[in-house]
């Protein structure tokens, strides 16, 4: 009881002794203030860095992604491999009826970088040939329109989708849907324009799909290659319950449409999962070991000052002792004053993390990702410095409370 | 009943191959209202004993009673509430915190002592009426002149009521018109019944003392009482 009032006495002595020396105590404090800083800055970082990379996973599928991908295949038929037709359309045709428990079907036909032309207007920009599917998987969202339907498949009709950006550039007021516009010597009616993908600070992944713009899978066959080979094959299943289920039909399915000739391989997201966990990870080492060191370092700075500080306060204890002080109390009262500075530092550090969180905001643009301002870091950095100050008063309070009373007062 | 009572107290210090005895055999009794000044050259064990006296320090060998109690049985926590309670101490360079008003440096015995007391302001004014400092108590220590200081210091000592006041050279930093009001108010304290121990080596401040004791190299050599 009396050690908590003893305490608290502390304490307001200790604000009134940091009060009394502002810039010496902002100096002792600064380890902690830039080590809370550093955490929380950090944390932001990789937490956006995480944030986008996380989000780019879920967009394009998550784990319930299978991809069917291009593999020599085994020795002993390397010499019938070319018997093989590779990935083609038909492959969909097979897994669309071979495989009830894939969902979505996502192959594509991958056209390059195209020239648009509408109105004596250019601009270049990725064109691809997709299934209706494709809208599913990406959860596109139409800004004016309707995307690719089945009857487009069916036809191979010269209809395309603009993805957002290519909208803005052409009409930016809107007003797309039923105009022309060329591509490959050929005019495409538009059907549909697409919104941005993932809202208006999103990062990179995000902002390059807005530029994509979409034809009918079978439009990309006929018109641009003359034949029915795909660039990719991936299809959904509907829930991870079935992934290893889905997975042996799609590869008996391909076997079939490949005449036997083991030359792909369906793979699933969870290798991209664990190298994104990996990640994850050492982000979090690094993220640890930095702002541990720089708390650590804070810490040492504090000790150093409370060492100060009691060198230059001997006097001050002797008499304290001479008057009835106990050691308890005198240790209570320096280690209320490290407590002090560090509470106090660590707040000024949350209060710094803000200002740099949003200065690299400003440095690192949106286009990469983007900072998160973590409450959960501020909080833990806080609570972090707050130990470290404390265990590193620990020390040079022991031996403030173990001065001899006379040789105390006896200094000069 | 005696309140101090001393037999053949020793303090020896080494230093190297050679000891010093800083007391040499010291046996005294003060008995409760006295008036004491003790005397002696440089380095003859004033101080010495004065920190003894104080709890503030242990002797070598000796025995030493305060208030009929043996005072090397008692702990080292029970020492320090007999320095806030029992004892007030008096400096000569008067001590007090320089960011501490005068009434937080007259509180510190009352905070330490943890005598449960929650009026502590009116203990403070009292012990700074009884110095003539009221009208400086909320002045920090550097807006008082040596005089002042000092009988805040005495205020400071005063606070608990102690059994025993000691002051080593409480005049050595004062002019000499501080000087005689300083003793003058020892005089005063001494009267009204408290028990006052004043180390000096000025034979004009201790004429302000009813009993002298003379000390050379930790012996006391001459203990006389007038009477007035
Ligand atoms: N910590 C110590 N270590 C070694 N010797 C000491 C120590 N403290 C005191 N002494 C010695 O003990 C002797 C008595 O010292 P003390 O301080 O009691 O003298 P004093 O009578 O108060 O002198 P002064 O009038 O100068 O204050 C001196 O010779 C001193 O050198
Ligand atoms: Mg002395």
């Amino acid at each position: 009881m009396n050690g908590i009032l003893t305490f608290f006495g502390g304490l307001v002595n200790g604000l009134g002794e940091v009060w009394a020396h502002k810039f010496r105590s902002l100096l002792s404090m600064a380890g902690i203030i830039l080590g809370v800083a550093a955490l929380v800055a950090m944390v932001g970082v990789v937490q956006g860095m995480i944030g986008e990379v996380r989000d780019y996973f879920e967009r394009t599928g998550g784990i319930t992604r299978l991809m069917v991908e291009p593999r020599e295949p085994p020795d002993e038929q390397l010499h019938i491999a070319h018997l093989s037709p590779g990935l083609t359309f038909r492959d969909v045709e097979a897994i669309r009826q071979g495989s009830p428990l894939v969902t979505w079907i996502d192959p594509e036909v991958s056209l390059g970088w195209r020239r648009y032309s509408h109105a004596g207007r250019n601009e270049s920009a990725p064109l691809r040939g997709v299934l209706p599917d494709r809208r599913e998987i990406l959860r596109l969202q139409l800004r004016e329109g309707r995307f690719i339907g089945d009857l487009d498949i069916a036809d191979a009709s010269p209809v395309v989708v603009l993805g957002s950006w290519l909208g803005e550039q052409f009409f930016p007021d809107g007003g797309a849907v039923g105009e022309r516009i060329s591509l490959h010597g050929r005019q495409y009616r538009i059907i549909g324009v697409l919104e941005p993908l993932g809202g208006h600070d999103a990062g990179g992944w995000f902002r390059w799909q807005d530029r994509v713009g979409y034809i009918p899978v079978t439009t990309g066959m006929k018109r641009f290659n003359g034949n029915d080979r795909l660039n990719s094959l991936a299809v959904q299943v509907a829930d991870v319950a079935f992934l290893e289920d889905a997975m042996e039909q799609v590869r008996n399915v391909l076997l079939h449409t490949r005449r036997g000739i083991r030359d792909f391989e369906v793979t699933t997201m969870e290798e991209q999962l664990m190298e994104f966990r990996r990640m994850e990870r050492s982000f979090t080492f690094a993220l640890g070991g930095v702002a541990g060191i720089s708390l650590l370092v804070g810490g040492i700075g504090i000790m150093n000052v409370m060492l100060a500080v009691i060198n230059e306060r001997i006097r001050e204890i002797g008499v304290r002792k001479a008057v009835g002080a106990r050691g308890s109390d005198i240790f209570i009262q320096f280690l209320a004053e490290a407590v002090v500075i560090s509470v106090v530092g660590g707040m000024i550090g949350m209060m710094a993390s803000v200002g740099l969180v949003v200065m690299l905001g400003e440095i690192v643009e949106a286009e990469q990702f983007r900072i998160v301002l973590s409450p959960a870091a501020m909080v833990a950095g806080f609570l972090f410095s707050v130990t470290i100050g404390v265990a590193s008063g620990i020390y040079p309070a022991m031996r403030a409370a173990r001065l001899n009373v006379i040789e105390a007062l006896r200094y000069e | 009943m005696s309140l101090v009572k001393s037999e053949n107290l020793t303090k020896t210090y080494r230093m190297g191959d050679e000891t010093v005895r800083a007391l040499d055999g010291v046996s005294l009794r003060i008995d409760p209202g006295e008036f004491v000044a003790i005397l002696g050259p440089s380095g003859s064990g004033k101080s010495t004993l004065m920190h003894i006296l104080g709890f503030m320090d242990s002797p070598s060998a000796g025995r030493l009673r305060f208030e009929g109690g043996e005072v090397s049985q008692i702990g080292r926590a029970r020492r320090s509430w007999y320095r806030a309670n029992r004892i007030g101490f008096v400096f000569q360079a008067f001590n007090l915190l320089p960011r501490l008003s005068v009434t937080d440096n007259v509180l510190l015995p009352v905070v330490y002592g943890r005598s449960g007391i929650r009026d502590r302001k009116s203990l403070a004014r009292v012990a700074l009426e009884r110095v003539g400092m009221t009208h400086r108590a909320r002045h920090l220590p550097n807006q008082l002149s040596g005089g002042e200081r000092q009988r805040a210091a005495i205020a400071r000592a005063l606070v608990n009521s102690p059994a025993l006041v000691l002051a080593d050279e409480p005049t050595g930093n004062l002019d000499s018109q501080n000087v005689d009001r300083i003793m003058a108010l020892f005089g005063e304290l001494a009267a009204e019944g408290h028990t006052i121990v004043v180390v000096t080596h000025d034979e004009h401040v201790a004429g302000f003392a009813r009993r002298r004791i003379r000390m050379h190299d930790g012996r006391i050599t001459e203990d006389s009482s007038m009477d007035v």
